[in-house]
């Protein structure tokens, strides 16, 4: 088990997309290396989806839901926090799953559902 | 009123939409032309956040391109001069700002992003500011975020020559903090309907925006931000405006209407009102235990 301290990679501000891809890249090669990966969140202070998107939605592009399940974890957030983390792994999963054509059918529905 | 002379009316605490775009109206010729225009504030009793917001963004982006602007400081009042010092606003007139804040959340410049920079700027000036009550350790987490999700959207979506600048008002009668971000970019709605979406209507592609997983970035997963900061106002019972292009969204508590502008705003003027309350709890609600 790989555990990254993400306050110690990028500091306890966790916005920037940029700083959310340096996470993504460690956590890419660990994954890669057959490891299993623990993000440690201990001493954030501001977490956002902007950095979420980058550090940890990115995996999906890589990685299946089942493999990330399994071998992703995260630790030190509290519970809002958590549920962000889910929000945007399960936001990312839907946008993996999908195809391009897929992707622009399911954005031009919900176009077509909130004019209803 | 001369060519070059721009009247700056009065903008009130609970203006609603239409009166935002009387007041931005008269400066629509001026964003990216002639050179030098010299405010009039003499009609001006009362200026809001999103007023300060208006002008700071107008005054800035004329800038870039070498446009001044002047005022017509014999006809101010000096409740409005020393309130546009309390902002930090003065300088950008080349004047001397007011010794303090008081209950004004002075302008935030960037060109470009600084999170840091955001999260100090909630702690020295909401947090600590004069007057304000204590806010819960939810209140001050949610308002960094939110504050720094707007800021990553100026600067990954919004194109604009100004950078992104906030700034804001605390009301202590009301317990009600008004904090504004704006830009003077291409716009949300100009921005969403590149994208295909409601090109009849901006503000309906403004509220495309609000909802989750939307957004214009098709090689990422995103379109969480905004949709995250409407969760909280929800829970918050503040209200959260966006005015584009031609568009207005409102989220008000639980409710959310559209509407459309006489007039285009040049960029995207967003204004949060939130309560601070002793007693929330914020927490998205979940649609599963686990991704």
């Amino acid at each position: 088990m790989t555990s990254i301290q993400i306050i110690d990679v990028v500091g306890p501000v966790c916005v920037d997309p940029d700083d959310g891809a340096i996470v993504c890249r460690q956590t890419h090669s660990a994954l890669e290396r057959g490891q299993d990966v623990a993000l440690d969140f201990s001493g954030v202070r501001t977490l956002t989806s902007s950095f979420l998107n980058s550090a940890v939605g990115c995996l999906f592009a890589s990685y299946s839901r089942d493999t990330l399940t399994q071998r992703l974890q995260w630790t030190g957030l509290d519970e809002t926090d958590e549920r962000l983390v889910r929000l945007v792994l399960r936001n990312a999963a839907r946008f993996y799953q999908a195809t391009p054509d897929q992707q622009a059918a399911i954005m031009a529905a919900s176009s077509r559902s909130l004019e209803d | 009123m001369s060519r070059n002379r721009v009247a700056v009316a009065s903008l009130h605490l609970n203006e609603n939409h239409q009166g935002v775009a009387r007041f931005f109206g008269p400066f629509a010729a001026y964003w990216n032309s002639v050179r030098e225009i010299s405010l009039d504030f003499s009609t001006c009793k009362f200026l809001n956040a999103e007023g300060a917001a208006i002008l700071a963004a107008f005054i800035i982006h004329r800038r870039e391109w070498g446009g001044r602007v002047r005022v017509d400081w014999n006809g101010i009042s000096s409740e409005i001069r020393n309130q546009l010092g309390r902002w930090r606003l003065m300088e950008l007139l080349e004047q001397r700002n007011f010794p303090w804040t008081g209950n004004a959340i002075p302008l935030l410049h960037q060109r470009r992003l600084d999170a840091r920079a955001v999260v100090q700027y909630i702690e020295t000036h909401v947090q600590a500011g004069a007057n304000m009550p204590a806010m819960t350790p939810a209140l001050v987490k949610e308002m960094n975020c939110s504050l720094c999700e707007l800021f990553v959207n100026v600067f990954d979506h919004a194109e604009s020559p100004c950078g992104g600048l906030a700034i804001g008002q605390y009301y202590p009668n009301t317990k009600r903090v008004q904090i504004c971000v704006c830009d003077s970019g291409l716009g949300l709605a100009r921005k969403v309907q590149r994208e295909g979406h409601f090109a009849e209507c901006d503000g309906s592609a403004i509220h495309w925006a609000l909802e989750e997983g939307h957004s214009t970035k098709s090689d990422l997963p995103g379109g969480l931000g905004l949709f995250t900061l409407r969760e909280f106002v929800k829970c918050n019972q503040g209200s959260l405006r966006i005015l584009a292009n031609k568009g207005c969204c409102v989220q008000q508590g639980e409710s959310l209407r559209i509407e459309s502008l006489p007039a285009s705003f040049p960029g995207t003027l967003i204004q949060l009102g939130l309560l601070i309350r002793s007693d929330e709890v914020y927490t998205i609600q979940d649609e599963e235990d686990r991704f």
